[in-house]
């Protein structure tokens, strides 16, 4: 405010006057491109001129990887014949029954498929199941996990809120799920057996491991080592999916503990989109084209009820992952499209000329005032 | 109002009537006194407001109800507490602090803000109602103190000296006989100078112990905002009179709250109107809270965005709600068979769908900018305390005062301005008034330049050497700036007319109503004026010698230093005949110590004129010379007043006092009567001179307006004085300029005043309505013809207050804007402080951002109903200020206010708010197209913390830097080009189509980045050797990614200028996100949940890193594409300045001189028609005089600024031409009548002939002149005004010929010239062929001699002068005013064009401003110059009275010129016409001169008119030329 000391004899006199500073005096140094003919050429050239290359390198990996795909449940469910989702539904909880099953029992919704290899693939083979109409990213599913408790944390009851209703089995308070939740409840329960019959109809069983299918990180930092509790006790209870166990070789299950197990890690990884694939297992030899591979399924998930499809993918990678030509098409396009509004850009600058800095433009611009 | 009123009062009914009939709704106020009769009589009235006042916004209760609304007036406050509120809710996507904890911030900080403001105004309010007052108490019949609260209607009170008016009071006495006061209403209307204020006659001289006796009633008007008016009657009571007798109260005895009393002891005033009743509070509107543009167009998007969002949810849930009911039962994985929470609960799709809506309602929030609001007042709480009130280039160091933004609301404001409503007093002016010229005698005095001169000067490229008198002067002090070493000491003695000259001061010293104060020594003695100009008049006498030292009622007693002896003096005041609007003139008369008695008069230059005595030798003398000198003045800027005297007779004196003494006793129409006394004696005065007194102008104002203008301002000057000094000052500040058509309208005319005086008041509304109406379609007429004619003309519009007040009637306000907002200037005088306030929110409705500055207590009102205040901070009144948004010292800071901070704010607020809903939408558009894969389950592809601290943290940077620090060019380029401005006033970056194209973009930056994510990495997809394969966090991460790149690269595309800030805020925000992610991934997961170790999970895919490099860039070539394309097609204004600094810096040399003015652009079509339009309108004026037959002076109070300029009416103008054979083409010139036709004149015999064309078209036109005669000469001039034509001149003469002429650029010009057969006459020569302009060319100069003898020779045509810049020397030779520069006795007087080129040139070689001129020949010169041949014509050099020789420099130029511009040559030939005298035609006169034998000369003449074929065509070609001759000659045959 104004007012002013007028009686400043003192030497150190007050004054409002600001001090010069480049920041309060907006005299910051500044770098002061203008988009020029030359920056804007340059510009969209240095963009193609990167884009295309590395676009091209891309292409090639993206459609390196071979993959063959095998629909499945509509198979299974024929040969056993249903030929209608309700029927196979039924079909699928007959065999398993309401609280609990016999294996035996089990062996009738097993079935042998053949996938024939066309190209060759390089170890490891990657094997995948690929389910399409399930909504694993619906916002209910989503959130009914906790992490606190898969990574082996005292979780607390807020923790564990949005478990509900796979929280408690049975509803019984003292018999909290753990892992609990949709996530974990629906588990993903199809196994695979699988057979190459080379060229020479030499049959060899392979090797489907499920180890070091999950993330690293996951498996270090997300789940710990604990035995699942209260956890579908049965397989398939409650029309669920499937607990952690494994076949033993010898016959019987194995209990798996919550970090041990890779392909319920993978699981519980929620996919974005309602089709998706997830890694099940890997073959360390190569496949090579001609073969046939045969499959034996057993066929527990229930796709039926939902009308949702269930196909066993094999597939290779590269340093770029699977097969996927979207990467190079886009980096391609991108640097094409650079390269023609470039050229668009430069034609345009040839027909329609313009003087840079024209101060007649200037000009023109005051007399349109 | 009692029936029998009428019957009581004599007069004053009519005002009872006028008043009743306006205002029969509310009752008319009275005032009882004493105060218990009041209340017998008005028991049944409610008692009248009393003295309290509060000016405070909100009271403790209404606070948080008040200023919580004043919150919610942003709609986005309502929807975040909207969103807050629902965060609770158990169907909420995000926790609720995060809703609710930005809210408050933004809430309470606003709240917290409103609280200290209103508090402060509290205690100022509380300090003014605790004021102590003297209020006289009739029970005990005693004066006791009380404060201001307490004061009510009806009390009489006591003011002293220097103190204010509590209240609105009706004036009874003061401690003096005469019943006068002074005051100063400083506060109320800003003006700095004393009035006048007169009590009662019958109350007059109550005193202290006498007030009891005061007893009456005074019925008045209801309280108003008039502070200029006031009706009122007085019943006074015995004891205080006789008998009851009512007697009306004027204005002159009201004392109004907010005016201080001065000079006066102390004075005895009645309460009328208290507290929020008085004329100050009336006026004062209550302070708005502003909100810029911007602000309500954010609101406006921000609706916008609440559609989408209704509408997204819409979708989403009626989609999710179907889905839920007909297909989650299948799902058995979603738990679709056991105890469904509701929102799940497919059997109740109505229940689902409200629920996901409230899901999607705060999940799709993100579309709406939280942080907006807060970031917004961040930067621009940044802006204005450090950049507006840090910046030293609005620091002023004399009152030691920075600009401050008392609010940080308007900052962007500030850069759309379309018209600025300035206050005159204080604001434009200093409001100090000098004596800085004068004329004594014949002589003028005084060698200062005034500031219009300079910057006309300036304006042509001309340098003034500005003497260094101003510092030399010793003598200089307040109100004086005078030198000149004829008059100073006592060297005025020396002068002729001693006699005069001392008369002369002696008026000075004597006629006035100054009173002195202080001890009687020159240097401390203090002058009370009622007007500075008084006091400026005063201090000269002072400095001359003739020192006011006392006055009293009947003497003033002068310290005279005279010659001989120095002495003091006593003058008896017999009579004072006071100044006012209808005189327009004041008188005293005096009775001196040798017992003359001798009136001294001042006044008006029309007034006092007529009062000469004719009979009086020396008045016949003087009266030319002196209104020369006038209108020299007044061009100059000066507000001048003419003085004279005469000695009356003393018994004609006693007569005469006696009539006079009767009518001021009169109690019917005293004033008049007075007037009509005064009028007897006011006559067959003796002039003496006149004074020049300059207004100063605040530093820099005139550079300031024009940069204003260039920007495309428009300036509207409110301003309480009078009209004249209005309009002088207009011309001062370069405001108006002599190419502007000026329109004046007043309200005030004879029948108006005499329907007022009779009180039929209506009528006289009625009346003034329909006229103003009809002046207004008037000037609208002439506008639209203009239009229609595309003729670029320029409009100043000058109106009154009366006026004013009609024209801001709701009947006639559409009107009078339509016509205010096409002139360039408008000049609003004697307005009130309302009246600003409603032109204010006139010009609001036209859509304009209007800016009002003021620096008084009367300008509070229109700075509050202005988008944006200003205040002149540094003076004393503060209310202004107090009131204002920002407050700057000068007015020349609007500039660096306007144009850099207005203009960068304003782009840098729009793109930071374009980039934030940019970015909003681009992100919460990726949620909802996510959510349709989802089901629109409400489940987001983020985790919802980072989704979160998207707003807050990833992006928040990025925007404030450039709010704070974006600039698209360096600050000072914003004055260097000022119609860079323009984007801003056009809205160019925050308009429908600039919102659109960032929303667009958003959308389109949406889909293609979820496109590319989701199809490119879908849940198909590996990514990476181990085969693993995408997941929803994964996706959620690369798509918040390549957002945040991308929102940021988008960023960087738009901004222009990089500082490290720029670089730190948009690469550490990228930055900033991964060290998030790898800094919260390492949290335990109970905090990091599924961001725990979320980087490990993404970091291994090269998918990931490559796609994050491509979407960004794929979603950003397009708009590159655009935006280079668009900058070389059509590139913005800024982007070009951008260019041409780029080439700057690389060295290239650029004249941007002419670019940045916008004056110089299009200069020659400009100017052509400036001076078409001066040249018609001097044709109008001289029309005029002919058939009026008056003088055609303007009427106005001192002379008129430019006397040239008032020209008001082009139909009037149209009239007049036509009447003479002309018309006005459709680019404003005068053509004659028959279009492009040939003149062939042909004068037989003796004789010139002459011939002028004023054309325009492109034809041929074709002068020939045949004389026949051995010495007859032909002399054509031609195509003055011919552009593109070609003018062949054809002259055949039997004797010499000689043909001359001069064309205008682009003009061709053939000339033959036959010298026929000769005979007698030898020679023939063609003269000069003055072709200017670059583009000029001189086409034909073939000269066909026939020579008949041996001794005839044909003289080579001369060359012709081309000269480049002659437009810009045409046009200085009609803007500066010739009769300034005339020799009254001088025959010649032409322009030298060469000389003129040179100065122009910037030859300063001791140039000064008068040898810019180079005037003609003096006689003898003419003589010589006609005697010498053509091609070595000598160029004559005369000498400009007074003025400096030539410089031999410019000599030469003229020489080397010889014949070529300009010559004159001017001798009478016998018969070729009877007048000699020259016109002294500038730059374009052309003259022959061809005889060897110093027989002949031959000129084109004025006066040669008179032999003339078309006498009218010639003086108006001379009319147009030169504007001066004319009406001195017109004078003279006049007079």
């Amino acid at each position: 405010m104004p007012g002013g000391s007028t009686g400043g004899d003192e030497p150190p006199k007050p004054t409002k006057e600001p001090r010069y500073t480049r920041l309060t005096q907006q005299e910051m140094h500044a770098c002061k491109p203008v988009l020029d003919a030359t920056w804007a050429t340059f510009i969209f050239a240095a963009v193609a001129f990167i884009m295309i290359p590395v676009g091209a390198v891309c292409l090639v990996y993206g459609l390196k990887p071979v993959e063959e795909v095998y629909r499945y449940d509509e198979v299974c469910a024929a040969r056993a014949g249903f030929d209608t989702p309700a029927k196979a539904q039924q079909w699928l909880w007959t065999n398993q029954g309401p609280d609990g099953i016999s294996r035996e029992q089990e062996q009738n919704l097993r079935c042998t498929v053949s996938i024939q290899i066309t190209k060759d693939m390089l170890k490891p083979v990657f094997v995948y199941y690929e389910l399409d109409g399930v909504y694993q990213n619906h916002r209910r599913y989503v959130r009914s996990r906790s992490d606190v408790q898969l990574a082996g944390k005292n979780a607390s009851a807020a923790d564990l809120a949005a478990c509900n209703p796979q929280l408690y089995l049975g509803g019984n308070t003292s018999m909290m799920i753990n892992p609990c939740g949709l996530v974990a409840w629906s588990n993903f329960n199809d196994s695979y057996s699988m057979s190459r019959v080379a060229a020479d109809g030499r049959e060899t069983v392979l090797d489907v491991s499920g180890q070091g299918i999950a993330l690293r990180s996951d498996v270090h930092h997300r789940y710990a080592d604990y035995y699942p509790q209260n956890f579908n006790p049965f397989l398939n209870s409650m029309r669920g999916g499937g607990n952690l166990t494994q076949p033993q070789p010898g016959g019987g299950l194995k209990e798996l503990m919550v970090g041990e197990d890779e392909r319920f890690i993978v699981w519980m990884r929620t996919a974005a989109l309602p089709r998706f694939r997830k890694l099940w297992g890997r073959i360390d030899s190569d496949l090579n084209a001609g073969d046939v591979i045969n499959i034996v399924i057993d066929n527990r998930w229930n796709s039926y009820a939902f009308k949702g499809k269930k196909s066993l993918v094999l597939g290779t990678t590269d340093w770029l992952g699977g097969r996927n030509p979207f990467l190079g098409i886009a980096y391609l396009a991108t640097g094409g499209a650079s390269l023609l509004l470039g050229i668009a850009y430069l034609l345009c600058r040839v027909c329609v000329p313009r003087k840079f800095g024209d101060p007649d433009l200037l000009a023109s611009f005051v007399a349109r005032m | 109002m009692p029936p029998d009123v009428k019957s009581i009062q004599p007069f004053g009914c009519s005002w009872l009537k006028a008043w009743s009939v306006r205002h029969h709704v509310v009752p008319d106020r009275v005032v009882q006194f004493p105060p218990e009769q009041q209340h017998k009589l008005h028991a049944l009235e409610k008692s009248y407001a009393g003295n309290k006042t509060t000016t405070t916004k909100y009271s403790l209760l209404t606070f948080i109800p008040k200023s919580l609304f004043e919150q919610y007036r942003r709609v986005a406050n309502i929807y975040f507490t909207l969103v807050a509120a629902l965060s609770l809710t158990p169907y909420s996507p995000v926790r609720p602090w995060t809703t609710f904890l930005p809210l408050g911030i933004v809430l309470g900080a606003a709240m917290i803000k409103e609280a200290v403001e209103d508090y402060r105004r509290h205690k100022q309010d509380v300090e003014v109602n605790n004021r102590k007052v003297q209020v006289f108490n009739t029970d005990v019949g005693q004066f006791e103190t009380r404060t201001w609260r307490n004061i009510h209607v009806g009390d009489i009170i006591i003011v002293h000296k220097g103190e204010n008016f509590p209240a609105d009071l009706l004036f009874l006495s003061a401690e003096n006989e005469e019943g006068i006061c002074y005051i100063e209403t400083m506060q109320l209307d800003g003006e700095t100078n004393l009035k006048i204020k007169k009590a009662l006659d019958e109350t007059k001289d109550l005193r202290h112990h006498s007030i009891g006796h005061f007893a009456g009633s005074v019925t008045c008007e209801p309280p108003n905002s008039r502070l200029y008016q006031f009706t009122g009657k007085f019943e006074a009571m015995p004891p205080l009179v006789q008998a009851p007798c009512m007697l009306p109260l004027s204005p002159a005895a009201m004392l109004l709250r907010g005016c201080s009393l001065c000079n006066t002891h102390r004075i005895y005033g009645l309460v009328i109107y208290a507290g929020h009743d008085t004329k100050i509070f009336m006026n004062s509107t209550q302070p708005p809270s502003k909100r810029s543009r911007i602000e309500r167009t954010v609101d406006r998007i921000i609706f916008f965005m609440f559609g989408l969002l209704f509408s997204m949810c819409l979708t989403g849930c009626i989609y999710f709600a179907w889905w839920t009911a007909r297909y989650m039962p299948d799902h058995w994985y979603l738990g679709g068979d056991t105890s469904l929470p509701r929102e799940y609960d497919g059997s109740k799709p109505g229940v689902v769908a409200v629920t996901n809506f409230i899901t999607a309602f705060i999940l799709y929030g993100y579309l709406i900018p939280i942080a907006l609001y807060v970031s917004i007042e961040m930067v621009k709480v940044v802006q204005s305390m450090c950049f507006i009130g840090l910046d030293r280039s609005m620091y002023h160091p004399d009152t030691d005062t920075p600009a401050v933004a008392r609010t940080s609301n308007l900052n962007e404001e500030l850069g759309m301005v379309n018209t600025i409503l300035s206050d005159k007093t204080g604001t434009l002016t200093r409001n100090v008034m000098e004596f800085f010229k004068c004329s004594i005698g014949g002589v003028a005095y005084g060698a200062g330049v005034t500031e219009i001169e300079r910057n006309n000067a300036e304006r042509r490229g001309l340098k003034l050497d500005v003497a260094d008198e101003e510092t030399d002067n010793k003598f200089r002090e307040p109100f004086f700036n005078f030198y000149d070493d004829r008059l100073m000491g006592l060297e005025w003695s020396k002068q002729p007319n001693t006699e005069l000259t001392c008369q002369f001061f002696r008026l000075l010293a004597l006629c006035h109503t100054v009173i002195p104060e202080g001890p009687p020594i020159p240097e401390q003695i203090r002058y009370e004026a009622e007007s500075p100009d008084e006091a400026a008049l005063v201090v000269a006498a002072k400095v001359f010698g003739f020192f006011l030292v006392k006055r009293t009622n009947t003497i003033i007693t002068l310290r005279e230093r005279l010659p001989d002896c120095t002495r003091e003096t006593e003058y008896e005041i017999l009579n004072i005949l006071e100044f006012n609007s209808t005189r327009k003139r004041m008188s005293v008369i005096i009775r001196t110590p040798e017992n003359k008695i001798i009136l001294y008069c001042k006044g008006a230059d029309t007034v006092i004129y007529e009062r000469l005595d004719r009979k009086h030798p020396l008045n016949d003398q003087l009266k030319e010379v002196t209104l020369q000198h006038m209108e020299e003045f007044g061009s100059a800027g000066l507000r001048t007043l003419c003085l004279a005297y005469t000695e009356l007779d003393p018994r004609f004196y006693d007569e005469w006092n006696e009539r006079f003494i009767e009518a001021k006793l009169s109690m019917v129409d005293r004033a008049a009567k007075v007037d009509a006394v005064g009028e007897q004696v006011e006559k067959n005065l003796r002039l003496l001179g006149c004074t020049a007194i300059e207004d100063k102008l605040q530093e820099g104002v005139p550079q300031c307006i024009k940069t204003l203008a260039q920007a495309g301002i428009r300036l509207w000057v409110l301003t309480g004085d009078k009209m004249e000094t209005a309009i002088n000052i207009g011309y001062a500040c370069s405001l108006i300029t002599d190419e502007m058509t000026q329109f004046q309208l007043t309200g005030s005319c004879a029948d108006v005043d005499l329907l007022e005086a009779e009180g039929r008041m209506e009528e006289a509304t009625q009346l003034s309505v329909e006229r103003l109406e009809s002046q207004l379609n008037k000037v609208a007429r002439t506008m639209e013809e203009d239009a229609a004619a595309n003729i670029g003309m320029q409009y100043a519009l000058v109106i009154d207050g009366k006026a004013l007040l009609y024209a801001l009637s709701p009947r006639l306000r559409q009107q009078f804007l339509m016509v205010g907002i096409k002139c360039a200037a408008v000049l609003c005088c004697r307005v009130s402080p309302l009246q600003k306030a409603q032109v204010t929110a006139l010009v609001k409705t036209w859509g304009d951002t209007t800016l009002a500055i003021g620096d008084g207590a009367n300008d509070v009102g229109m700075i509050q109903k202005a988008h944006i205040g200003v205040g002149i901070s540094g003076q004393e009144g503060m209310q202004a200020t107090m009131a204002s948004d920002f407050a700057i010292a000068q007015f020349r800071f609007l500039t660096p206010l306007l144009l850099v901070h207005g203009r960068l704010s304003y782009k840098r607020i729009t793109r930071m708010i374009s980039f934030f809903f940019y970015k909003n939408l681009f992100y919460g558009s990726t949620i909802f197209i996510y959510n349709a894969f989802a089901l629109f389950s409400g489940q987001p592809i983020y985790n919802d913390f980072y989704m979160t601290l998207f707003n807050v943290v990833f992006t928040a940077a990025a925007p404030l830097v450039v709010g704070w620090f974006d600039r698209d060019l360096d600050k000072d380029l914003g004055l260097r080009f000022p119609f860079l401005y323009h984007e801003g006033q056009q809205n160019l970056y925050f308009d429908l189509p600039a919102i659109v194209g960032w929303l667009g973009m958003a959308l389109l930056h949406a889909a293609m980045t979820v496109a590319m994510v989701l199809v490119g990495s879908d849940s198909q997809e590996s990514d990476r050797h181990s085969g693993a394969i995408w997941s929803l966090q994964q996706n959620g991460l690369l798509m918040f990614t390549t957002v945040v790149i991308t929102v940021h690269l988008q960023l960087g595309m738009v901004i222009d200028q990089w500082t490290w800030m720029h670089h730190l805020s948009i690469w550490g925000s990228i930055l900033l996100w991964f060290l998030f992610l790898i800094a919260y991934g390492a949290f335990p997961i109970r905090l990091s949940s599924d961001l725990h170790r979320a980087f490990d999970s993404i970091a291994a895919s090269p998918n990931y890193w490559l796609t994050i490099f491509v979407v960004p860039l794929a979603c950003l070539l397009p708009v590159f594409f655009f935006r280079a394309l668009k900058r070389h097609l059509r590139p913005a204004r800024y982007q070009l300045v951008q260019e041409i600094v780029e080439r700057q810096k690389r060295g290239e040399d650029i004249d941007l001189e002419d670019y940045t003015d916008e004056r110089n652009l299009g200069r020659s079509k400009a100017q052509i028609k400036g001076i078409m339009a001066r040249a018609s309108r001097l044709v109008q004026r001289k029309v005029l005089r002919q058939t009026t037959g008056a003088r055609g002076r303007h009427k106005g109070f001192v002379p008129p600024y430019n006397t040239q300029s008032r020209v008001f009416d082009i139909n009037e103008l149209r009239n007049a031409a036509t009447q003479v054979g002309y018309s006005i083409s459709a680019s404003g010139d005068m053509v004659p009548a028959p279009h492009g036709q040939s003149f062939v004149s042909n004068a037989p015999g003796h004789g010139s002939v002459i011939g002028q064309i004023f054309y325009r078209a492109s034809g041929n036109s074709l002068i020939s002149g045949t004389g026949s005669l051995p010495v007859a000469t032909h002399s054509a001039t031609g195509g003055l005004f011919g552009r593109n034509s070609v003018t062949s001149l054809t002259g055949t003469a039997s004797g010499p010929a000689a043909l001359g002429m001069s064309a205008l650029p682009g003009g061709f010009v053939s000339m033959t010239a036959e010298a026929g057969d000769g005979g007698s006459s030898p020679r023939a020569s063609m003269l000069q062929a003055a072709v200017h302009g670059a583009t000029g060319s001189l086409t034909g100069g073939s000269l066909t001699g026939t020579v008949a003898s041996g001794a005839g020779e044909a003289v080579p045509p001369v060359e012709g002068f081309v000269t480049n810049p002659v437009l810009a020397n045409l046009e200085l030779a009609f803007s500066q005013d010739p009769r300034r520069h005339r020799r009254k006795d001088s025959q010649l007087s032409s322009l030298s064009i060469g000389s003129l080129h040179r100065l122009r040139a910037g030859s300063s070689g001791g140039s000064s401003r008068r040898s810019s001129l180079e005037p003609g020949g003096s006689p003898g010169g003419a003589s010589a110059a006609s005697r010498g041949s053509a091609d070595s014509l000598p160029q004559v050099a005369g000498e400009f009275g007074g003025a400096q020789p030539r410089s031999p420099e410019q000599q030469q130029v003229q020489h080397s010129a010889a014949g070529a511009a300009s010559s004159s040559a001017g001798q009478q030939h016998g018969q070729a016409g009877q007048s000699s005298r020259l016109g002294r035609l500038p730059v374009v006169s052309v003259a022959a001169a061809a005889d060897d034998d110093a027989q002949a000369g031959a000129a084109s003449s004025s006066e040669q008119a008179q032999s003339n074929d078309d006498p009218d065509m010639l003086q108006l070609y001379t009319a147009a030329l030169q504007r001066p001759s004319s009406s001195k000659s017109q004078r003279k045959r006049g007079g």
